[in-house]
């Protein structure tokens, strides 16, 4: 079942050819590993571009975005077993 | 074979919305799953392979499915995600034509037939096109090749999931000869109900029933039934730069709760207007005909149109047509469980100056609140009216 979250997050990314590589996040001061990235979209809110990722991370996907005009990332939702 | 016959491939993507999200989360791949609006009293829009073994299928409440199934998945909805790989899609499918039309967001047709010299016969660059298709999404996809879009997208549906048929022209017949009517993209219910009161039931009936018989019964439309009876579509697929007309703008909405209210059903109807106001405004459109749909709660649903003389484009002129189509319509029968607004015979947006001073601050003032919700995001400046249908919802969702 997915759980709503959208709470802002620090995360480590690698920016290189126009793409954007989340590594791992930081979410109430635990660090999550990004194991797998396993879906990727964009979307607009107002002018802001945001670029969605849905990751996997010790047996949860999280989905987690980044908006290009503030530079912020968000965690949308997360999924558990 | 082919010869001079046109290669038409219908790709129809394969549980689509499911397919999506099973792909974006693996724990849920090879699960029922199904994807739904947001609020409690959605129905299914798409459900993965797994969920339709338990009978589960598009447009069932989500009440029906989770008796059909206790541990359906449910996963709200994303459209966002839904349009960007739709356009990944799109963009792969360029590599082989430069005919490829979106016909929804999960349909495509490409005409293949000047291909060849680049990509082989049209059997082969069908595999390829799945395998390509594949290849940039991770998603299984169904094809049809025929010398007809018609007959393409019949083929389509014959071995799903992750299928291809292939229909020759000289087999058209032979596949027509005992397929049901219903089966022809096109007709719908009422056309077969109507067909099979004729005696016609199958498409090689369809095909040979008299001219005058099809006309006195469906005027124009005769001609097309009895050209699709016999397989015959000569409609084209267009490059894809011709393509991106829009031809109508709308938005629907479930009510979180079936209510007979007239206000609150006004404010609902004024809510999606603003919605509809906002895209046409972003189009560049305006519009002259208003189509207002309301769904009851046990499902019956109808429609209401007005076409006017001149061009609409504010929140307040097409809300000032859909009470005017409510005001027609009169009472309503039973409590209401969905509003649906849109308009069509769009028209570039108008940008005449009005003589009416009032007039032409109101135009002002329509484009200034849009540019700001574009910013800002959707309602951030709304009518006062809207607060109605917010505070029944807040109220509801406390409850």
């Amino acid at each position: 079942m997915y759980t709503i979250i959208d709470e802002p997050i620090l995360v480590g990314a690698i920016f290189s050819s126009g793409k954007v590589i989340p590594r791992f996040f930081i979410w109430n001061r635990r660090k999550y590993q990004v194991e797998e990235v396993t879906y990727f979209w964009r979307s607009k809110i107002g002018v802001a571009q945001i670029l969605h990722f849905a990751v996997a991370s010790y047996g949860s996907v999280y989905e987690i975005s980044y908006n290009l005009k503030t530079s912020n990332w968000h965690l949308e939702k997360v999924y558990v077993e | 074979m082919w010869n001079d016959a046109k290669a038409i491939v219908h790709l129809d993507m394969d549980a689509y919305f499911a397919s999506i999200e099973q792909l974006s989360n693996p724990l849920i791949r090879g699960k029922p799953v199904i994807v739904t609006g947001k609020g409690p009293r959605t129905v299914i829009a798409t459900a993965s392979y797994e969920a339709r073994k338990y009978g589960i299928e598009t447009g069932m409440t989500l009440i029906q499915a989770e008796r059909l199934c206790p541990h359906v998945m449910r996963v709200v909805g994303n459209p966002a995600k839904y349009l960007y790989t739709t356009l990944k899609i799109r963009e792969a499918l360029l590599h082989f034509s430069d005919r490829v039309e979106l016909y929804s967001i999960d349909e495509f047709f490409l005409d293949i037939t000047l291909s060849q010299s680049l990509f082989g016969p049209p059997e082969e660059m069908v595999e390829k096109i799945k395998n390509k298709v594949r290849e940039a999404t991770g998603l299984p996809c169904s094809c049809g090749l025929a010398p007809s879009k018609l007959i393409a997208k019949l083929a389509s549906k014959m071995n799903k999931p992750d299928g291809l048929a292939i229909i020759h022209p000289e087999k058209v017949a032979d596949i027509l000869k005992d397929l049901p009517i219903e089966k022809l993209h096109g007709i719908g219910e009422k056309t077969r109900k109507n067909l099979s009161h004729l005696g016609i039931t199958k498409a090689s009936e369809l095909g040979h029933a008299p001219l005058s018989l099809l006309t006195s019964h469906f005027g124009v439309y005769g001609y097309m039934l009895k050209s699709m009876g016999k397989g015959i579509d000569n409609s084209s697929v267009p490059y894809h730069w011709e393509q991106g007309e829009i031809k109508s703008i709308g938005h629907s909405y479930t009510l979180p709760f079936d209510t007979s209210d007239p206000e609150l059903i006004k404010s609902y109807i004024l809510m999606l207007c603003q919605k509809v106001t906002t895209r046409l405004r972003r189009e560049e459109k305006s519009s002259r005909t208003v189509v207002l749909t309301i769904r009851y709660n046990d499902f019956e649903t109808f429609s209401r149109q007005r076409t006017v003389d001149y061009l609409l484009d504010t929140i307040y002129e097409i809300y000032h047509i859909c009470l005017k189509i409510l005001q027609r319509i009169g009472k309503l029968a039973k409590p209401v469980r969905l509003l649906g607004v849109s308009v069509t015979s769009l028209a570039e947006e108008s940008r005449q100056l009005y003589l009416l001073e009032k007039l032409e601050e109101e135009k002002k003032l329509n484009r200034a609140i849009g540019e700001i919700n574009d910013k800002f995001g959707e309602f951030a400046i709304k009518p006062a009216s809207l607060l109605l249908s917010e505070e029944f919802e807040h109220q509801r969702a406390v409850k």
